[in-house]
């Protein structure tokens, strides 16, 4: 991370934090906080709905890209053990 | 990345992902997280090919491909994972589920962002490690921007 980007992340941090932190030193947790300012804001039923669609098909999204992530390393890795066993030692049948 | 300061990452992630929610969009936070989970499996999943093809190709060594691999496909893992706690934290009936679930979650995008790294640790070559970190940046990048909207509505 440069030092721009550093520089960044800690002017956003600080600006969260700022919005966060009367709600927290008031004994709520940093979750709370978190919900109190989402409810004030509020979303109408359809708004409602409309993100639970969202969030279901986010999370449908999600899974697919994980399953994609381990079938295909893993098939990598199988082909990665078959290419390097001829050199663990002698293979079957071989005529010496 | 030392581990506590990979914690301490971790926590600002989650804490920037569940403020965003709230302060820009007005969403329950397992529902602004989601989105951000899709990019960063799909930018994971960008980095994986650039491996595999770089193996391939014969520009880095087995070994290495290996290495990195195998943090991807952990990631992988991690990622089921971290929908189903994303499942878990939407529908938590009480602030004490809610807790539990969103550690988890914490959790979970702790291991991510180690796994990230440990992705790209096998890597020595200087342009190979800039290819495969250029991918894996986009998630930082994702971030950041995230933390610059809320910075400019709050």
């Amino acid at each position: 991370m440069s030092v721009t980007d550093a520089t960044k992340a800690v002017q956003s941090l600080t600006s969260l934090l700022g919005a966060i932190n009367p709600l927290v030193a008031a004994g709520v947790t940093v979750f709370e906080a978190v919900r109190a300012i989402a409810s004030r804001r509020g979303a109408s039923d359809a708004e409602a709905d409309a993100l639970a669609r969202e969030f279901i098909r986010d999370i449908s999204r999600m899974e697919m890209i994980a399953d994609r992530l381990i079938t295909k390393g893993e098939a990598r890795l199988r082909e990665l053990e078959r290419a390097a066993a001829p050199f663990n030692g002698p293979r079957e049948g071989r005529e010496d | 990345m030392r581990p506590a300061a990979r914690r301490v990452s971790a926590v600002l992630v989650l804490l920037t992902l569940q403020s965003g929610c709230a302060l820009t969009l007005a969403r329950r936070p397992a529902h602004a997280i989601a989105p951000l989970g899709v990019q960063v499996l799909t930018a994971v999943d960008a980095a994986q090919d650039v491996i595999i093809a770089l193996g391939q190709a014969g520009t880095i060594p087995p070994a290495q491909e290996r290495a990195a691999l195998k943090a991807t496909v952990a990631i992988g893992y991690a990622g089921k994972k971290l929908a189903s706690a994303l499942r878990t934290m939407d529908a938590a009936q009480s602030a004490l589920e809610q807790a539990q679930a969103s550690g988890e979650v914490g959790a979970l995008l702790d291991v991510i962002n180690g796994l990230i790294f440990e992705a790209l640790a096998p890597f020595t070559d200087t342009t190979v490690r800039a290819q495969v970190a250029g991918l894996l940046k986009e998630v930082n990048a994702l971030l950041l921007a995230i933390a610059g909207a809320i910075a400019r509505t709050s």
